[in-house]
């Protein structure tokens, strides 16, 4: 049991927030909220996150525990959810292979680790239990759900259907769960009915088509969630809160799935069930639409919290792209949504209600909603995050950025992520940082990739973070300037990080020199315009944004790719969707091919199976990289300490590039 | 009738990509309904090889039409006769002469194979010794019928995490 004192709590809190800006900047968000016996000093909320950081036997571990107990700081007494737990022996319900377990006493332990380590952050602790249905049998070679309904993706295990004791079973594994979680000491007990978990296929048409009292209209597909709150409840007794996450839309239309107006059904019966708080959720794994990638505008989705608000009385929360405090706040003042929820913005910032609350906005390292944490996720691989390379190293002393032991003047040659982030560590470790750029602007392959036409621009957010927080670390920027192995024995740098990126070249062909030839870049930044009919040589992330781009524009783009598909590079939730749009105004792809020469007006594409194919093109535009290698071996005879980074190394993704620098900034 | 070949070569690859894919998929499928009529203990391992070398058989007659013992590039046609079977099936393949001069290498850059693999469930090595028996009972049979010392060695496997696939030919005398 929870042995919080919630008055005492919250008036901590409350005297804490007085003496903040952030609590007269977004008076919304700082004020408590008591829901049953629970008082919650503020309004925000770290919804569940599965890590994969735990053992594939379901045992917590030091690494969960290290990164929750960063969240639960930063909450500043807020609501810390840990992630959904699976609830049977079998692991039927366990969609992720580092999952944690509530389905034994035997996991109570590690579970209170968890809870001990938010309450001592002064925050409430949730936990999740989460069967996860179609998505589930991580482990197992089916999964099961109300009905054997084939999946849509390859991913997912083919589904059994359950039986009534099966179904009867799981419910009373719910229960267990819950009391498991109030005796490892947690505050609220939350349910997850989204996304595609079990409770959301009991709730869809598109999934259940039992013809018992399981299946059937709506109000027989919620009797499964029903009969779980009932039993939670009966459990956790009549103090302690009980929440869920529900589906507001399924975006399932093209399989028959459940209709808004139902799934406002399953939110009355959810509330009349003993529901204590309603968190608004919308897609589904298997759904063929946007929901969090960057084509959806912050705050779009508040639309479904305001028609929840008209079907429930309990509180409401919300997550899903509300990434920035005045928009929490402002949604909260005006009545839409009474908790702020967030997932990825705090994976990215552990610390972001703090700095709300501090004032400290130019601090916030903004989530670039790149979706890296749940590509990782889906390939059984602990998560991480593009912009917080700290990610899965909080328990590790040696990822802290710790003062130097010797001060050394660094030339970091390269204003591109990888460059910056190595400045800002080094810097903040008190060495003399100076970076050098030759354009004027920086950013390196960011500056191209945040032209891309859908919300890409938001990629660039990371860039400004980046170079504020190395103007406040003290480091010195040299822009318009290029480095020569004579400025390097001018300086006399104790180290020079090449941080240089990547050079777009156009490999040798016949006719690669002809003019209508031209780099990514070029067209990117609108120095070149190219024809109607283009083809894109090369079809990595340059080349497929780049190709978007151009499609916007109403161009006709062919994409040569050696790879067996454009984009492999490009994360999972993006390049599907890019590809449609590419498709949709007329796009091409030869996969397992290369130019093999180019002439006025076409080019001779080698594709796959040796066949040559004829493409009419008025423009080719090459997005191939090689890494800017010029100055390493001269830095390496003018200097001891020599580190080459980021695409310089290898042209990889952004979140390589940072990871690169954050690593050797801590090195020098 | 005015026609756009770029369209009908594309039409074209796209559906033999798809009659690949179908041929590939068919493999896995028979196996596993191979597997779930055989006897009980047989092993998937040995139930693929056989399939390979049957497979092989076939490949080689193929081949003899193709090839001529005295030809000055004997070893050289026989690996050019590979790539084009891999090629035939999606893989990216190509040929080059080693250093020694009865040595050829065959070189994989890609190939479907082994993401069908991971599809059904197969283990990769299975990816790789198959192929392997599949190209020995080639080498075996073109050894019978032309009278040659052909060895081939796998070197380098993509099932085994290797970036490509690597393959040498020799042959004595
Ligand atoms: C890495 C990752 C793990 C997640 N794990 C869970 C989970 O265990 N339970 C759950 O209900 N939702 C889970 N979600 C969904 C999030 O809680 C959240 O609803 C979603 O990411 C949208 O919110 P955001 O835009 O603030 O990230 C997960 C999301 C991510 C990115
Ligand atoms: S990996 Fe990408 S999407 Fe996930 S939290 Fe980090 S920045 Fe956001």
């Amino acid at each position: 049991m929870s042995t919080v004192n919630y008055d005492e709590l919250v008036s901590k809190w409350q005297e804490y927030y007085k003496q903040q800006p952030g609590s007269r900047m977004f008076p919304h968000l700082f004020k408590p909220i008591t829901i049953r016996k629970v008082k919650i000093p503020n309004r925000i909320k770290y919804a569940a996150t599965e890590d994969n950081f735990n053992t594939h036997d379901g045992f917590v571990t030091d690494k969960d525990v290290a990164y929750i107990r960063e969240r639960a700081r930063g909450l500043v007494g807020g609501i810390c959810t840990i992630q959904g737990v699976y609830m049977d022996p079998k692991g039927e319900g366990k969609g992720y292979v580092g999952q944690a377990a509530a389905w034994d006493d035997k996991f109570i332990p590690g579970l209170k680790r968890l809870a001990d380590v938010i309450h001592e952050e002064g925050a409430i602790a949730n936990i999740q239990l989460m069967h996860c249905g179609r998505v589930g049998g991580v482990e197992l070679d089916y999964c099961v759900g109300p009905s054997d309904v084939p999946q849509r993706l390859r991913v997912l295990k083919p589904v059994k259907e359950m039986s009534k004791e099966e179904i009867k079973t799981s419910i009373k594994q719910h229960a267990e769960a819950a009391r498991r979680g109030l005796e490892a000491g947690y505050d609220i007990i939350e349910i997850s009915g989204i996304v595609g978990y079990l409770i959301s296929n009991f709730l869809s048409s598109y999934t259940n088509k039992r013809t018992d009292e399981y299946g059937g209209d709506i109000e027989n597909r919620c009797r499964y969630m029903v009969e779980v709150i009932e039993a939670v409840r009966d459990v956790v007794g009549k103090d302690v809160p009980i929440f869920i996450r529900l589906c507001a839309e399924e975006l399932l239309d093209e399989m028959g799935g459940n209709t808004p107006e139902e799934c406002m059904v399953t939110y009355r019966m959810a509330e009349k069930a003993g529901v204590d708080c309603i968190s608004v959720t919308q897609g589904w794994q298997e759904s063929l639409h946007s929901v969090i990638t960057r084509d959806i505008p912050q705050g779009h989705w508040l639309y479904n919290a305001k028609r929840a608000k008209q079907h429930v009385k309990v509180p409401i929360s919300q997550a899903y792209r509300l990434f920035k405090p005045e928009m929490a706040d402002k949604a909260i003042g005006e009545g839409i949504i009474d908790i702020w929820e967030m997932c990825r913005p705090m994976i990215a910032d552990p610390e972001l209600p703090k700095k709300a609350l501090e004032g400290r906005l130019e601090d916030i390292r903004y989530c670039i909603a790149c979706n890296l944490c749940l590509a990782r996720l889906f390939r059984d691989a602990p998560i991480t995050c593009a912009v917080n390379p700290l990610v899965g190293h909080e328990w590790d002393e040696r990822w802290k950025v710790k003062p130097a032991e010797k001060k050394k003047k660094v030339m970091v040659v390269g204003g591109g992520p990888a460059g910056l982030q190595c400045a800002l560590v080094a810097a903040q470790r008190g060495h003399e940082v100076h970076l050098y750029e030759m354009r004027n602007v920086l950013g390196g392959q960011v500056v191209y990739a945040s032209k891309g036409p859908y919300g890409e621009d938001e990629l660039y957010g990371i860039i400004e973070w980046l170079k504020r927080q190395c103007d406040k670390a003290g480091v010195k920027f040299h822009m318009n300037t290029y480095v020569t192995p004579e400025l390097i024995e001018t300086e006399k740098p104790d180290v020079v990080v090449i941080a240089t990126g990547a050079k777009f070249v156009v490999p040798k062909v016949p006719g690669s020199d002809l003019p209508h030839v031209v780099l990514a870049p070029d067209v990117l930044e609108g120095r070149v315009e190219t024809g109607d009919r283009v083809v894109m040589w090369g079809g990595r992330g340059d080349g497929v944004v780049a190709a978007l781009y151009l499609a916007t524009k109403g161009k006709k783009v062919t994409i040569i790719t050696k790879d067996r598909k454009p984009g492999v590079d490009v994360n999972p939730s993006y390049i599907w969707r890019y590809m449609l749009k590419i498709s949709q105004t007329g796009g091409k792809v030869y996969r397992f091919a290369d130019v093999e020469s180019i002439e006025e007006g076409r080019v001779i594409v080698k594709g796959a199976y040796g066949v040559r194919i004829p493409v009419p093109a008025d423009t080719v535009v090459v997005s191939m990289r090689e890494p800017r290698t010029e100055l390493v071996e001269a830095a390496k005879k003018l200097c001891g300490e020599v580190h080459v980074i980021g695409d310089a190394l290898v042209p990889r993704r952004l979140h390589n590039a940072i990871h690169d620098g954050y690593r050797i900034g801590l090195r020098i | 009738m005015s026609f756009n070949p770029e369209e009908e070569l594309r039409r074209l690859l796209a559906r033999f990509d798809l009659l690949a894919g179908i041929v590939r998929a068919t493999w896995y499928e028979w196996r596993q309904a191979a597997l779930e009529f055989a006897r009980p203990g047989t092993k998937p391992l040995d139930l693929v090889l056989r399939a390979w070398e049957i497979v092989g058989h076939d490949t080689a007659m193929s081949y003899f039409m193709a090839l001529r013992k005295n030809s000055p590039t004997f070893l050289e046609d026989l690996a050019n006769l590979i790539v084009m079977s891999s090629r035939a099936m999606g893989e990216d393949a190509f040929a080059y002469k080693g250093e020694n001069p009865n040595e050829v290498f065959v070189q994989w850059n890609e190939c479907p194979w082994p993401e069908f693999a991971r599809r059904y469930k197969a283990d990769m090595e299975e990816d790789v010794l198959g192929c392997d028996r599949w190209f020995q009972t080639v080498i075996e049979d073109v050894n019978k019928h032309f009278g040659t010392k052909i060895k081939l060695e796998t070197l380098k496997a993509i099932p085994r995490g290797d970036p490509i696939c690597l393959r040498r030919l020799t042959m004595e005398g």
